[in-house]
């Protein structure tokens, strides 16, 4: 049952009254409501932001959302039940989604046209922004399908920092312009090693671990042999940037390959039965005298750490992103269950428990979308507002889900009502791209220079 | 009903003794939760073993006496030997126990289920201030369509799907507090396939037949507290075991990860995770321990209650932290952190989430200072 507006909400002014926050905009001269006056009583606070955003970003916002109510809402409580399946005997639905999002420029939209798929107005405004933009709009509507279409653009990333124009032509335009014709090309981001999880996202503990992918020099290329684990999206991918150490050396060597799925003693060997993000695959990837010619190495020989960490720079906003994304999630199904329940013929939206719990989330989810915004709207992002806009958002999205938890008590454990694969989803937020202890030491380590 | 020290602690070691051998091996693959049948064997045996009294006398099972302090908390020691194996078997053993004491004193002979949630989690003064027996004219209206609308609103089972009767509080303008026994014949079922937590048992929503019979026995208002209590005190107690479980599990796994050329355990944020986990389980055991000693009723589900709203919470933040030292690894099913995760924070919110007891706190500290 929606509340009708007429009686408005219990205990608070309706926005007809005369001492409501709508006298603001009536009861003053109009210079001043001009200047200071304008947003008294608003409407969706989602607009109101869209609005203020830079037109090609709102645009995008909106195309955004639409494409993802469209297409991967319908999937999302499906995907997520969905008993784990076998390495290639994933859904239809997912193939027919990377088409959709392939052809509409979603997997290749860190370029714009005629290379990928972004709009020419989108590149005046920082990367980063854009990104964050788009993935708090899929995550908002279903974690494990936005995995699955932004671990393709984490992949993507070391070739763009490369800088190496015939790499990118033949290697990243090659692969954005197949999905742009509807035959995906995912890219998939291998860092993580069965014996170095946070090793690699930490250079303290890559000082003092040992590499488990060493490259191998022989005439023409490489041979990798080792192991990647937890690759998002390492079953789909059709190309891999790979980070390897070279032969006798430790993680300084590391060096970036750009693999292909058919390069003869490579394999996907499975992919992980994770807790949420279900849609998308956590995958192992075999190496066994893996060939990688020269014109395959991503920048170059021991700049592999270098582009690890840039591109984490990079992917830790987007992490921040999935976070508002998560908590926006809470905030609208708050709205939505607190307005639709009644108790006794009123909403629950009635209750002052209630109107305190959504105004909690709003501002929480408010305070940690100005902070993504504030540290996106730079192409520059440093390590350590990266790392403080990961973990802080995370954390605190992480809270607005368990707010929302315990307002709808047990119904919040009923799969329909979407609260519980929300906060599995969100959980791992607290987790990739380094666990949020290894960003909090991230901040320090970008600050020592101003803090020793 | 006296029961000798001797025996109880034997009883506690043959619980244990069982948990290690019975329900442990079920437990091994966390990604692939035990059958329903397999659990209902488990309680089958528990039966026979007498921790949980389906007929015949009872003695040392749970929930034998919830009047008596010691049946009480031998309640909670067996529960929290069976739930160090698996939280869903002592959730299980805990309601069917509950169950089974109610329809001993109503003279019913049936396989029980309880359900302790309101329809909708909210109006938690009104409920208290219905538990004092003291609701306002304003409060009637809603404890009416909270607490006895079973019609429309359905309630939520979390348990075997094997019962045939469920017990739950129901409350009118004309009863007050009953509870009330419904026949399975008289219900609606809608199987929640894809539960949260707890994965061994299932979700339900319960919802009365319009056209169905009444109820098949009802207690009055001092079993609806007794209710309350014994089942937030399971649910609390089986909390601690699963945080117990999640904590053990990340310290023997923050010895044996080397990172950085160390154990992680060494690195002081590892170090923190694991402390604040222990503080949580130790300022609980600690909070029950005095809810034990509490005897009038009423105060004695005050203080459950309020021990509740802070230690769920910070129980669950313990298998958060203990998730977060796996990092990565913690987060996949076939590891074990996620599953004690998981049934926490199921746990969390069953029998009324923090948010909805707090409410239910404050009037009953309303009254508490308006009599002092």
């Amino acid at each position: 049952m929606i509340q009708d507006p007429r009686t408005g909400i219990a205990g608070i002014l309706t926005p007809s009254h005369k001492l409501s926050a709508r006298s603001v905009t009536t009861g003053l001269p109009e210079l001043t409501k001009v200047a200071f006056g304008g947003t008294a009583a608003i409407g969706d606070p989602w607009e109101v932001e869209t609005a203020q955003l830079p037109k090609a970003l709102a645009k995008l916002r909106r195309s955004a959302r639409k494409f993802a109510v469209e297409e991967l809402a319908p999937l999302a409580l499906e995907l997520d039940a969905t008993e784990h399946w076998p390495l290639g005997q994933h859904p239809e639905a997912i193939d027919e989604l990377l088409q959709k999002a392939g052809r509409a420029g979603w997997l290749s939209d860190l370029l714009p046209k005629p290379f990928g798929g972004s709009m020419l107005a989108n590149a005046r405004h920082p990367l980063p922004l854009a990104s964050s933009i788009k993935i708090e709009e899929f995550s908002r509507v279903c974690g494990g399908q936005m995995l699955l279409l932004s671990a393709n653009s984490l992949g993507q990333v070391p070739l763009l920092l490369s800088a190496d124009l015939g790499l990118i032509k033949r290697r990243l335009v090659t692969g954005m312009r197949s999905s742009l014709a509807g035959d995906p090309y995912l890219f998939a981001y291998a860092i993580t090693e069965p014996q170095s999880g946070s090793d690699v996202e930490d250079g303290y503990g890559a000082a003092r671990a040992k590499p488990g992918l060493v490259a191998k020099r022989v005439g023409g290329g490489w041979l990798l042999n080792g192991s990647k684990v937890f690759t998002s999206g390492g079953d789909l991918a059709q190309g891999f940037t790979v980070f390897a150490s070279l032969e006798g050396e430790g993680f300084e060597s590391w060096t970036c390959f750009f693999v292909d799925r058919q390069t003869k003693g490579f394999r996907t060997v499975g992919t992980e039965l994770k807790m949420g993000m279900r849609a998308s695959g956590a995958a192992e990837l075999e190496f066994i005298d893996a060939f990688v010619p020269d014109n395959d190495v991503v920048g170059k020989l021991r700049q592999g750490w270098a582009l690890n960490r840039q591109t984490l720079n990079l992917s830790r906003v987007p992490v921040a992103a999935m976070a508002v994304g998560f908590a926006q999630a809470a905030c609208d199904i708050l709205v939505d269950y607190t307005k639709r329940t009644t108790l006794a013929g009123r909403p629950l939206l009635d209750q002052q428990s209630a109107q305190l719990v959504v105004a909690e989330a709003f501002a929480q989810t408010s305070a940690i979308r100005a902070q993504l915004w504030r540290t996106a709207a730079s192409w520059r992002v440093h390590q350590s507002y990266a790392a403080m806009n990961k973990f802080h958002a995370s954390d605190t999205a992480m809270g607005v889900i368990e707010l929302a938890m315990d307002l709808l008590g047990h119904d919040s454990l009923l799969h329909q009502n979407r609260l519980e694969k929300l906060w599995r989803d969100c959980r791992l937020t607290q987790i990739f791209e380094g666990t949020n202890q290894i960003n909090r030491l991230a901040v320090i380590e970008d600050l020592q220079a101003h803090l020793s | 009903m006296i029961l000798e020290k001797v025996d109880r602690e034997a009883m506690v070691g043959a619980v244990r003794d069982f948990g290690s051998t019975q329900i442990a091996p079920l437990m091994q693959r966390p990604e692939l939760p035990a059958d329903e049948s397999a659990i209902a064997q488990v309680i089958g045996q528990l039966v026979d073993l007498g921790v949980l009294t389906q007929d015949g006398e009872p003695e040392l099972g749970v929930w034998d006496d919830l009047n008596d302090q010691e049946s009480c908390k031998l309640s909670t020691d067996l529960i929290s030997v069976l739930a160090a194996r698996s939280s869903a078997v002592a959730y299980q053993v805990s309601s069917q126990a509950l169950a089974a004491n109610f329809a001993r004193v109503a003279g019913l002979s049936t396989t029980g289920a309880v359900s302790f949630d309101p329809a909708v989690n909210a109006a938690g003064r009104a409920t208290a201030r219905a538990l004092l027996d003291r609701p306002t004219a304003a409060d009637t209206k809603v404890l009416q369509d909270l607490w006895g609308s079973e019609e429309t609103r359905p309630r939520l089972h979390l348990g075997l799907r094997d019962w045939t009767t469920i017990w739950w509080p129901r409350w009118t303008s004309e009863d007050r507090w009953q509870l009330c026994a419904i026949g399975r014949e008289d219900c609606e079922i809608e199987w929640q396939p894809h539960g949260h937590g707890l994965d061994e048992l299932a979700f339900e929503t319960v919802r009365l037949r319009a056209d169905s019979a009444d109820a098949k026995g009802s207690l009055g208002a001092e079993h609806v507290i007794a209710g309350f209590t014994c089942h937030s005190l399971a649910v609390l107690t089986i909390s601690i075991a699963t945080a117990r479980r999640a904590v053990d599990r990340a310290r023997q796994y923050s010895i044996d990860r080397v990172q950085g050329g160390s154990a992680i355990g060494e690195h002081d944020a590892v170090a923190e995770l694991l402390a604040r986990g222990e503080s949580a389980i130790a300022t609980a055991q600690a909070m029950l321990a005095r809810v034990h000693d509490t005897v009038e009723p009423i105060a004695r589900l005050h203080l459950t209650w309020q021990v509740r709203t802070q230690a769920q919470p910070a129980l669950a933040r313990a298998g958060s932290d203990a998730l977060q030292v796996f990092g990565g690894i913690g987060y996949m099913r076939d590891v074990g952190p996620e599953k004690d995760l998981r049934d926490l924070n199921t746990l969390r919110r069953i029998g009324g989430s923090p948010s909805e007891l707090m409410l239910r706190c404050a009037a009953f500290d309303e009254s508490r200072s308006r009599t002092k």
